[in-house]
């Protein structure tokens, strides 16, 4: 037992250069065996590839109206039906995919950016600066993230960045949580003792030293945040408080079909399906991510 | 215990003071002038500054912010931009409407959700857990309005059976007393009205309420599993205990803890999800009036409601903290730091 821990401390470098090839090594072999994380991943790369080439593939130009077509059902022609103005919402919703994709992952990862700084901050100092810090998340917890998001639309009015930075501002919280829980137990490890006593600075040892470390749960915590802001576009969309039209974002064309629930069900059905699926995606691989790096569900 | 509450309670106005800081900065510095929005684009600039001026608008933001705080603490949130009346009033019409839909929502999921874990985690890897994780799996997956609007379409537009739209049918009449559609139907004497605005309510409350028995069940599940492992569940079998009476009396006893949270947390994002649901079924509560003093730029409406919402959500959380003491008799609050 003491010479294998002594081994560890001897090969502490080794293991520190290793450890992230192994880690994604262990996580892989254990998300093949999820098949309901498989079918997630596929579904995930599958709208990447329609984020790319949505336009190319599409039988007709997203915005493109067409009157003589207009409110007609599912046909071969528009296989998804077409709108009150013609358009075809299958082209639609392959064009739109790229929006509502990339407000989903930019989201995320401003508030990733944002959120990790100040848990990092917050849990590796303490003292004042770590209460000012997490009062100010206290704040932001205090209000349901779908309301903090609708008020920050309402201030900063309809597009596409600003609903990126109004999804991504109402979880910074949790994931500056999430970081400094896990910075404040890793700080206590000899390794950063040891980082400390060699003269890195505070900086270097929590983005070099202990991000590293604590990197697996943020990227479930990522993934599965994915799904939340997805969901979250969609209802700023349906509330006419996302991205303007005529734009195919996802949630704008359900807040277009608004009216015509009853008349054309399906301009609002195949949106939502296609937001569901996507969703789904993301919550099983995230699911998947995660069971793979706890170690408890892995037997 | 008492002081421990007081001092939760003490803390809790830093929180609602930031709270009211954030949403009034939002909606004061950044948003758009709500001017052209309340009097019409083509008002003349005069017009629009007098109504500026008589908004307090003008005034320097510091002024108008303490003149905001000052007021709702007395219960004196400002008026209207559009109907002049005290938003405090505006509010508490609806509020009673919202509340009683999140209740019953929140009664729904925590059956069901409850219900669902306990079978999914008894029946570990079988058919039925698959099942009951693929429903909370799609719980968890679907925008909440859509499925209110998929929900209209099969119940109200296909097979017919139930209502899609407000509170209670236009027809039936009753005093508003509290807001309440339960308790005002109820007090008119007339029990048709009762069944009328239970009738409206099915839709609604079970659209809200999907969500959050999925998370539920998820927990549920996961927390039982945890404690159906541990050796006390052990003994209870080994002593020969009838193997419900070790679910629910062993188990489910001791998983209750994180479920309890769960349900308490999600309560504060039901008033969230409540904003999509009233709108979607057009419930006269304050999620659908919200929405569309956002599209009207009616800001004092705005930030009283959101800051509302907060004090109820805070307290909440409150609440389930000291229930914890309850159900888990080890918690002592406020004997030491805990």
């Amino acid at each position: 037992m003491s010479v294998a821990n002594e081994t560890k401390v001897l090969t502490e470098e080794n293991v520190k250069i290793e450890k992230p090839e192994s880690q994604i090594k262990i996580m892989w072999d254990a998300l093949k065996k999820n098949k309901a994380a498989l079918f997630g991943l596929i579904v995930i790369l599958i709208l990447v590839f329609i984020a790319l080439f949505g336009d190319l593939i599409a039988p007709y130009g997203a915005t493109e109206t067409n009157m003589a077509d207009a409110k007609q059902g599912m046909s071969a022609e528009h296989w998804f039906g077409t709108d009150v103005q013609g358009r075809d919402i299958f082209s639609r919703i392959l064009s739109g995919t790229k929006y509502s994709l990339l407000i989903g992952i930019a989201a995320v990862a401003f508030s990733l950016i944002i959120g990790t700084i100040l848990g990092s901050v917050a849990g590796y100092f303490g003292g004042k600066l770590d209460a000012v810090i997490m009062r100010i998340m206290d704040m932001m917890l205090a209000i349901p993230s779908i309301l903090l998001a609708i008020t920050l639309m309402a201030a900063f009015g309809q597009g596409l960045d600003k609903a990126i930075i109004a999804i991504g501002v109402v979880s910074i919280p949790e994931f500056a949580r999430i970081v400094r829980s896990s910075i404040m137990s890793a700080k206590e490890n000899d390794y950063v003792a040891a980082a400390k006593v060699l003269g890195n600075s505070s900086g270097r040892i929590i983005f070099r030293h202990i991000l590293p470390n604590v990197v697996s749960s943020i990227v479930v915590r990522a993934t599965l945040g994915i799904s939340t802001a997805i969901l979250d576009i969609a209802a700023l969309g349906f509330l006419g408080l996302g991205v303007k039209p005529p734009t195919p974002e996802w949630g704008t064309m359900l807040g277009d079909a608004k009216s015509y629930i009853m008349s054309l069900p399906h301009m609002i059905i195949f949106p939502g399906i296609v937001i569901s699926l996507a969703v789904l995606a993301f919550n099983l691989f995230g699911d998947g991510l995660r069971d793979a790096l706890d170690p408890k569900s892995r037997s | 215990m008492l002081k421990y509450i007081v001092k939760r309670l003490l803390m809790l106005i830093p929180v609602l003071i930031g709270v009211s800081i954030i949403v009034f900065v939002l909606l004061r510095v950044f948003a758009a002038d709500p001017a052209p929005v309340v009097l019409g684009e083509h008002a003349d600039a005069a017009a629009m500054d007098a109504w500026r001026e008589e908004q307090g608008l003008n005034d320097p933001i510091i002024e108008q912010y303490w003149d905001f705080v000052t007021g709702a603490v007395t219960g004196d949130f400002g008026e209207s931009y559009y109907t002049q009346t005290p938003v405090f009033d505006e509010i508490m019409a609806r509020f009673p409407a919202t509340i009683e839909l999140a209740i019953v929502a929140i009664i729904i999921a925590s059956v069901l959700g409850i219900v669902i874990g306990v079978i999914t985690a008894v029946k570990k890897n079988t058919i039925v857990d698959n099942l009951g994780m693929f429903i909370s799996l799609i719980g968890i997956s679907v925008p909440i309005f859509w499925l209110g609007v998929m929900m209209q379409i099969l119940f109200g537009k296909m097979l017919g059976w139930l209502p899609v739209q407000g509170a209670s049918d236009a027809d039936v009449l009753f005093d508003k007393v509290t807001g309440s559609y339960f308790i005002d139907s109820l007090i008119s004497g007339d029990m048709s009205n009762f069944a009328n605005v239970l009738w409206h309510m099915i839709l609604p409350a079970c659209t809200l309420a999907f969500y959050t028995m999925a998370i539920v069940s998820r927990m549920t599940r996961s927390s039982m599993l945890d404690t159906l492992n541990q050796d006390y569940i052990r003994t209870a079998r080994a002593k020969g205990l009838a193997e419900g009476r070790v679910i629910r009396r062993h188990a489910l006893r001791n998983a209750l803890m994180p479920i309890v949270t769960v349900i308490g947390l999600q309560f504060g994002s039901l008033l969230g999800g409540a904003v999509l649901t009233e709108t979607v079924y057009g419930w006269p509560g304050m999620g659908k009036y919200l929405v569309e003093c956002v599209q009207k730029s009616d800001f004092p409406v705005v930030q009283s409601a959101v800051l509302l919402i907060a004090v109820i959500f805070v307290v909440l959380n409150l609440l389930v903290d000291l229930l914890y003491a309850f159900l888990d008799p080890r918690i002592k609050y406020g004997r030491k730091e805990a």
